[in-house]
């Protein structure tokens, strides 16, 4: 049975129909030149729980490992060969929580669909090409490793979490990659890419009916119906530690501070307006207009680039602010006070109904691309709820529902502070 | 979406492209002048200084507040390298006018910031620019060059293609050296915009579905006194002289970086430009390339691995980052794989890959207002116009000897390699 979903405001529509097979598959038609289909799976790199009946312990950076494993094809060719040669555009991406398969093409559109299912529902590993693996994402590790903002965040998020697996490096270590082995990523393989795990979004200029049809060629006509072992960790509200300092290739010191969210709504609809207030008292509280950001600008204690990003997902959420400071913990401090400051004083309804507008333009926006629309689909289906009911929870947060957020995330004990400073004044 | 090309005042031109298939509209304002060290970094400046305070909007702050208000308009700068010269930009992107109400939408209160971001900077009494916006920036611009260095790979490719340019202006550093940025004055940076007010030739580039005489019309309002003659763009194009230039810089990090410059006298106006740029897709452009399916996959040598062309320069990077102790193998295996593209060792694959993948590129192009305005805006600044078809199909007629000729004139001139010098932290997988 197929859903059409319909938003007046944007005049757009997208269609959802569920394969025998179990995988949901949503087509967004758009006037477009490029056509941008992903297969993703809600498996990443927090899904670490044990299988087989907890005598397999899935090792740190195994959702990463998969995803580069699984363009190897038995015949020895490589998927990215395949889409080259239909003059498409692949790639492949691994999140905290999610797989992701894509490519993006302007002619042969069926073969290349045709070519994202197979590969991705072939699986094929041995020893010696998991191994031939290994040594291109150790080079990844290292890579990452050199990177101080990448050091920067996990160092964040360790502050933050005492046991949570999203504190780990979504490509893992170079001792954790190791212990990877073909039955390992055959056991995942089987657990999480079941297709009822996964959906196909397809947005470009192509019927629903004509993306629904070439899938069905490719997909298998029963659903497998395995146990999905999610791990359940609980996490106290208070951060698991105040600072981390460590150094780093840098000029100049660089800081995350992490505000740690457990406060997560179990019904997906609130969450989406948990995440939409957020983002309108993130751009009230921290955007390049605001009163903090130009304060600590004008007085030279932040360098241009300063960042606001709430991050909230089913079993995790946490705020980001990041930049580049002489002294991160003077900036810490002042970002406090004023925090403070603005829960004693409460907030401005201009400021709110600016920050709302902001959000309201940022959504419109975003239907301009077939990959971002793609990519916001995706995150909706994953979350659990419709696209198009974005402006409606939008319009449905209010100064009070803002002001609430304020009261309840930032709190003093929430917080961590995560230093990279450069290599010769480490302390 | 073919463009058009019109006046704009006595010495503008707009690249118009008219469209209806974004729900956001595009306009960008871009001038070039000669890349030259006494000025590079001033230019930067000025840039830069634009956004700190205006006559109506005399904070930054005041300036974003109102553009937030414009349905989150966003006017973003940029400072490139456009063969050698330095091109400075000013790009809006806004919501169109169907979604504000109709109308002509937001596009002239776009030009009318624009028109003081570019025209009508904060001064003082004496005609200079605030004190302690200039200290403010000076201190900004001296943290960007520092942080240079937190970037491994940006900074491998920097220091190879001034080792490749040395002396030449594209070897010069768009936003120059920390020891002159204490010898910039709000006099000296206020003499400088006057400068370029008088002389730059204005490039508009609009995406959207607003008429093109009434965008003019608006234009010319705004800007129809604005600028000068403009400064002819030059480019020095040439092959490779002498010995391969190497140099190596020790910083603690896990990895090396390794950066290959080659250059060619192939101009972007020559009839192997699109075999050129075919070339540099084969070699390391996709991953159906030469270096990502053989360095990369088949050696394990790597986890990026890639190349890229600067069309207008003639020059090509091929960079990668490797263990320290992989240097050598990395270094041969990617010349190798150069090497075997000169002798003409190209499958059928490999080309036919290459011309789908540009051919996607190019048909993707008119999806992005982005990509479009920057295509455009850059052929017209180089005297090399033509349409995003007309490329694309002479890209598709290129033969298997124009490719193997191009290569050939393509010769490795730089070597530069980062070295790190932590141990790689954990033994090998």
């Amino acid at each position: 049975m197929k859903q059409i979903f319909q938003s007046e405001l944007l005049g757009e529509q997208y269609t959802l129909q569920t394969h025998p097979s179990g995988l949901r598959m949503y087509v967004f038609p758009k006037k477009m030149t490029s056509t941008y289909a992903l297969l993703a799976t809600d498996f990443g790199a927090v899904d670490n729980a044990p299988l087989c009946d907890g005598k397999l312990t899935v090792p740190d950076g195994v959702a990463h490992f998969l995803e580069h494993k699984l363009f190897s094809n038995e015949d020895g060719s490589d998927a990215f060969e395949h889409f080259s040669a239909y003059g498409a555009d692949a790639n492949a991406y691994t999140s905290h929580t999610r797989t992701v398969y894509l490519f993006s093409c302007t002619e042969n559109f069926a073969a290349a669909l045709g070519e994202l299912i197979d590969f991705v529902t072939h699986p094929y590993f041995t020893a010696e090409t998991v191994a031939k693996e290994q040594g291109i994402i150790a080079e990844e590790i290292r890579m990452c490793r050199d990177n101080p903002y990448d050091c920067c965040y996990y160092n964040m998020l360790e502050g933050l979490y005492e046991k949570h697996p999203v504190k780990t490096d979504i490509c893992g270590s170079v001792s954790s990659i190791a212990g990877i082995t073909p039955e390992v990523l055959y056991e995942v393989y089987r657990t999480y890419y079941q297709l009822s795990n996964m959906a196909l979004v397809v947005c470009g200029d192509i019927s629903p009916d004509a993306v629904f049809e070439i899938a069905d060629k490719h997909l298998p006509r029963a659903a497998v119906d395995l146990p999905l072992p999610r791990r359940q960790t609980s996490e106290k509200p208070v951060a698991h530690r105040a600072r981390i300092v460590a150094s780093g290739q840098v000029a100049k010191p660089i800081f995350s501070i992490g505000i740690k969210d457990t406060a997560i709504p179990k019904d997906p609809f609130e969450r989406l307006k948990r995440d939409e207030g957020m983002a309108i008292l993130c751009e009230m509280l921290f955007s390049e207009s605001g009163e903090l950001y130009n304060t600590l600008f004008d007085e030279g204690l932040i360098s241009p680039e300063f960042s606001a990003d709430y991050a909230l997902t089913r079993d995790f959420a946490f705020l980001q602010l990041s930049g580049e400071a002489n002294d991160p913990d003077v900036v810490f401090e002042r970002i406090k006070e004023y925090l403070a400051q603005k829960k004693a004083k409460g907030l401005s309804r201009e400021d709110f109904e600016r920050s709302r507008r902001i959000e309201y333009a940022e959504y419109i926006k975003s239907f301009d691309s077939t990959e971002e629309i793609a990519n916001t689909l995706l995150s909706f289906v994953f979350e659990g709820v419709e696209l198009f009911s974005y402006a409606d929870v939008l319009m449905s947060i209010d100064l009070a529902f803002v002001e609430q957020l304020l009261l309840e995330v930032f709190d003093d004990t929430h917080y961590t502070l995560s230093v990279i400073v450069p290599k010769k004044e480490e302390k | 979406m073919e463009p058009l090309i019109l006046p704009v005042g006595k010495y503008g031109k707009m690249i118009y492209i008219a469209t209806d298939r974004f729900k956001s509209e595009l306009l960008s304002l871009s001038y070039s002048v000669p890349l030259e060290g006494a000025t590079a970094q001033k230019n930067a400046m000025v840039t830069a200084l634009s956004r700190r305070g205006t006559v109506t909007y005399p904070t930054q702050a005041c300036l974003n507040r109102h553009l937030d208000g414009m349905y989150s308009t966003a006017i973003s700068t940029s400072n490139r390298r456009m063969g050698d010269m330095q091109t400075l930009s000013f790009t809006a992107d806004f919501l169109g006018a169907r979604y504000v109400g109709g109308g002509k939408g937001l596009l002239p209160e776009v030009i009318s910031v624009l028109s003081e971001l570019v025209r009508k900077p904060l001064l003082d009494e004496n005609g200079n620019y605030i004190k302690m916006f200039v200290e403010g920036e000076k201190q900004v611009l001296r943290d960007a060059i520092r942080a240079a260095i937190n970037n491994p790979r940006g900074y491998a490719n920097a220091k190879a293609r001034q080792l490749l340019c040395a002396g030449e202006p594209y070897g010069i550093s768009l936003i120059g050296e920390e020891d002159t940025v204490d010898l910039l004055t709000p006099e000296t940076l206020a003499a400088r915009h006057r400068a370029l007010q008088g002389e730059v030739a204005p490039l508009f580039a609009y995406v959207g579905s607003m008429p093109a005489l009434e965008v003019v019309a608006l234009l010319e309002q705004a800007f129809g006194d604005f600028g000068g003659e403009g400064a002819p763009y030059q480019c020095l194009v040439r092959a490779h002289e002498g010995d391969v230039k190497r140099a190596e810089v020790e910083m603690p990090l896990q990895q090396g970086k390794l950066s290959l410059g080659f250059r060619t006298d192939i101009a972007a106006n020559d009839r192997l430009a699109p075999a050129l740029l075919l070339v540099n897709e084969i070699y390391g452009g996709s991953p159906a390339s030469k270096l990502f399916l053989n360095v990369r996959e088949k050696k394990s040598l790597c986890y990026h691995c890639s190349a890229s062309l600067d069309l207008y320069k003639g020059v090509l990077f091929a960079n990668s980052g490797m263990r320290v102790a992989n240097r050598t193998a990395t270094e041969e295996a990617m010349l190798a794989e150069f090497y075997a593209l000169q002798e003409g060792n190209i499958s059928e694959v490999e080309l036919d890959a290459a011309k789908k993948a540009l051919a996607n590129t190019y048909r993707g192009a008119f999806d992005n207002p982005g990509v479009l305005s920057r295509f455009y805006t850059g052929r017209v600044a180089a005297n090399v116009f033509q349409t995003v078809d007309d490329w694309r199909e002479r890209l598709m007629r290129v033969t298997r000897a124009e490719i193997a000729e191009a290569a050939s004139r393509i010769s490795l001139g730089a070597v530069f390699f980062l070295k790190g010098t932590e141990p790689s932290g954990e033994e090998e997988a």
